[in-house]
Parts: structure tokens; C-alpha cells; sequence
């Protein structure tokens, strides 16, 4: 199979990947930060090690403002949800998933006051403007995406968390589809929260979500329960991580996630960029020269882009077109991509897209495989 | 054991906190116990066997780690 369906889950995983889940599900299998015997120190001291290596890649605070969640999408709810109250004004673009659209809307029918911000694509003044001009009195949080997940647009968040600190406003991310790709380093950028999910980009398995903290700013919790921590205590405890982590923790998927991350380091993340931004260009080159086909974007570049693309096939519906693909054994996403408000800032919500996404296991002999299918494809 | 161990109310916080001690060159160890007052229950202490727990203290509170009484 030529998978190229790496923005919805990367596919497949890194060698060690099962093995480190398996030994981890026999040695130790028990729960974390719960039991004093052998194997439950063994689970703790994993998802702890885990900690401070995602601490480290993205240059975090401190290990304890790693907050691990059961997806990218619950991450993001613990920001909106935990900083958001009745009044306040939240700042969005047109370019968000539905992890952060949906949530917003609900908050909204709680008096919460949300604008939209409109993203140019390759245009990052016109943008910083546009998100500029919604700034209120009342603006609590700016949130979004670092990269569009259907056409790969990023937006400038170094500029957005800069115009953010000076005016006071907290600044958080989706970023599901650029981590472990695109650079993220809060040493050296203004950023509050960064959400993203394991299983993309940072090579590790589904059913498992990171949020980092990077301010003092105290979350409202979303959800309340059992840390193993003070449980003498009726009231959740106030430090982190514990305070946003009740219920017991996926070990494995914790594990798996610290081989996904010192698979990037052995790679290198510049290296894996570059080899799917080449992959897409090559792609994209391809594309733009067959006349039965429509593409969205500029040609994808590492500064304006993350590594994926969405087009169509003139005249035949996106999920056809997947079919059609799928039956020669090629994996692409097709249809709106959870993503609605980004297809209407495009103008593709009737007909939605096919999106392709390499990761660093696509090979050129894969992409050109693929290109010479949908060539036939019309 | 108590007199020169210094409870935190986490894990993680017992984790970092140790590792900031090491770094300050002072051995200690991790152990996890319960509060018998029974108000905080599960909790982790640090145990300093040189007995410095002022110097200990303040490399945990000076990292913003809560140190429960």
C-alpha cells in the first residue's frame, strides 16, 4: 500500500514502536503514580521519562508543565474550556479544525464572545493584520491553528504570540498538524499553550494528546478525578500536571510516544521536513500539470506550508476519487476533514478535497507511483 | 526517616524536585508514603540522608515546587 493518509495518523510507525508498547503492557502493566511495588515504579518512572523528554524537544518550562490527555482534541478543550468564561473574547481563524471550532461555539451559547480572523495564505502581515483587528477590550485568548490541516497553510504564530504578549492575551495552538515536522521551540517563540496529538507527526500511537503549558496563568479544569496525588482531599490538587490529569494514564501509548520523539531526533526534524516538503513540491509540480485536476494553494514552501496538499479531480466528487485511489491501493483522505470553517474560507465545502500527506517513510518511487495513478484518474 | 525527608504532593514533583537536588550535588531519594493525619493521603517525600533539608527546601521552592508541611 502507498499510504499517504499521514495527517489523519502517521502509518506506519517507527520498528520499535510495538515492541516498546508490548514490553510496556508486560513489564509494566502497572497503574502510574499509584502503587509503591516494582512494576508500578516502573510505569511511573515511564510516563515521567516521557515527560521530560517532551519537555525537552519543545523546550518547555518544566517536565511538570507537560500535561498528557487522550487526544489532541481533549487538550484543546482543557484551553478553551479552562481559560474561557462568560464575557470573555476569544480570537480564532478561518483555517481551524472542528476541535477548535466546535468547542467554541458551545462556549459561545455561554456568553462567550469569539471573532474570526481571516488567514492569507503566504501573507503573513495581511494575516497578523486581520487577527489584529479583532482584538477587543475583553480578548482573553487567542487560539489557533499553527497549520491548516486540509491545505497545509501555516500561519505566522511567532508574530500572533507577539501582538498576543503585548496586549496581555493568552496565546494557545493546535498544533496537530506541525509538530514533530514544523519547528516548535517555546524557547524561543511566545506561546501559552501548544495542544497537539502522538500520533501524527510525533510518530507515536492514537488515543493519547499533549498539552504544554507555558504560563502561570491558572487553568479551570474540565475534568476532575483521581491523580494518585493528595487523595485525602475532596478538591482537585492545584499543581500541575495533576490538576488537568485525572484517571489513569495510557502507559503504553505514553512509551510509544517516547520512541516516536528520539525517532525524529535520530532523523532530525529538519531532515524529515525537508524530505516531505520535497515530496509535496514534486507533487505539487505534477499536479499542477495535469489539466483534469484543481489545486488550492501556492506551491508549498517549508516557511508559508507544512508537508501536505489538497486538490481535486475536475468533474468528479472528492470521495470518488479516494475510492478510486483506494482501489489501487493508495491511501488519501478525502470529504471536508473535520475542518468545515476551512473549506468555506477556500470555497470547497460542496465538493471537499482529496488531501495528501506524506511522513518520513514515503519514499519518491511512492509519490511517483501515486502521481502516475491519478494521472489516469478523470 | 521523617526528619529529613520533605513531602510533595506529586510524582512528578518528587521526580524534578530530586533531579534539581541532584544537580545541586546533594544525594536524596524518592519514596511514596501517605499522610497519617489522613488530610493530604497519597503523597511522595524526598529523603535528604544529609539531613540539609533547608538547602533542599529552598531548590524546590526556589523551582516553584509546593512542599506540603
Amino acid at each position: 500500500m502507498i499510504y499517504l493518509d499521514n495527517a489523519a495518523t502517521t502509518w506506519p510507525k517507527p520498528r520499535e514502536t510495538a515492541q516498546v508498547v508490548a514490553d510496556t503492557i508486560l513489564r509494566r502493566g502497572a497503574n502510574p503514580g499509584r502503587g509503591n511495588y516494582p512494576m508500578a515504579q516502573r510505569a511511573t518512572d515511564t510516563v515521567y521519562q516521557c515527560r521530560r523528554h517532551v519537555c525537552e524537544f519543545f523546550g518547555g518550562k518544566s517536565p511538570e508543565y507537560v500535561i498528557f490527555t487522550p487526544s489532541c482534541t481533549f487538550a484543546i478543550n482543557a484551553v478553551l474550556k479552562g481559560v474561557l468564561s462568560p464575557g470573555d473574547h476569544v480570537i480564532i481563524s478561518d483555517m481551524e479544525h472542528n476541535a477548535v471550532t466546535r468547542p467554541v461555539m458551545r462556549l459561545a451559547k455561554r456568553g462567550v464572545q469569539f471573532s474570526v480572523a481571516k488567514v492569507h495564505e503566504c501573507d503573513p502581515e495581511a494575516t497578523l493584520a486581520s487577527f489584529r483587528r479583532q482584538l477587543r477590550p475583553n480578548t482573553k485568548l487567542i487560539f489557533c491553528t499553527h497549520a491548516s490541516n486540509v491545505f497545509g497553510v501555516k500561519l505566522p504564530i511567532a508574530e500572533i504570540g507577539e501582538m498576543a504578549a503585548r496586549n496581555h492575551v493568552l496565546f494557545g495552538l493546535d498544533c496537530a498538524q506541525s509538530a514533530g515536522t514544523a519547528p516548535l521551540d517555546l524557547r524561543s517563540m511566545h506561546a501559552d499553550f501548544l495542544c497537539m496529538p502522538a500520533h501524527k507527526g510525533l510518530y507515536g500511537t492514537m488515543g493519547l494528546g499533549l498539552l504544554i503549558v507555558n504560563t502561570n496563568t491558572p487553568l479551570q479544569t474540565v475534568v476532575e478525578g483521581g491523580t494518585g496525588s493528595l487523595s485525602g482531599l475532596n478538591t482537585q490538587p492545584d499543581f500541575l500536571p495533576d490538576r488537568l490529569e485525572s484517571g489513569t494514564l495510557n502507559v503504553p501509548g505514553i512509551a510509544a510516544l517516547d520512541v516516536g520523539l528520539s525517532f525524529i531526533e535520530k532523523l532530525g526534524r529538519e531532515t524529515i521536513e525537508a524530505h516531505e516538503m520535497a515530496l509535496m513540491q514534486t507533487a505539487y509540480d505534477a499536479i499542477a500539470a495535469m489539466s483534469h485536476c484543481t489545486l488550492y494553494t501556492a506551491r508549498p514552501a517549508s516557511e508559508s506550508h507544512v508537508p501536505l496538499l489538497s486538490f481535486n479531480v475536475k468533474g468528479i466528487p472528492s470521495d470518488e476519487v479516494a475510492e478510486r485511489l483506494g482501489g489501487q491501493d493508495i491511501a488519501v483522505r478525502a470529504g471536508l476533514h473535520c475542518a468545515g470553517e476551512a473549506h468555506r474560507a477556500m470555497g470547497t465545502e460542496k465538493m471537499g478535497t482529496v488531501r495528501i500527506c506524506p511522513s518520513a517513510f514515503t519514499s519518491t518511487d511512492e509519490m511517483a507511483q501515486f502521481l502516475e495513478v491519478l494521472e489516469t484518474i478523470q | 526517616m521523617n526528619k529529613s525527608a520533605i513531602k510533595v504532593g506529586s510524582y512528578t514533583l518528587a521526580m524534578r524536585g530530586c533531579e534539581l537536588i541532584r544537580q545541586r550535588g546533594m544525594a536524596c531519594e524518592l519514596h511514596k508514603c501517605s499522610d497519617r493525619s489522613g488530610t493530604y493521603g497519597c503523597m511522595y517525600t524526598i529523603y535528604v540522608p544529609s539531613g540539609d533539608l533547608w538547602r533542599a527546601e529552598s531548590i524546590l521552592r526556589n523551582a516553584g515546587i509546593m512542599v506540603l508541611p
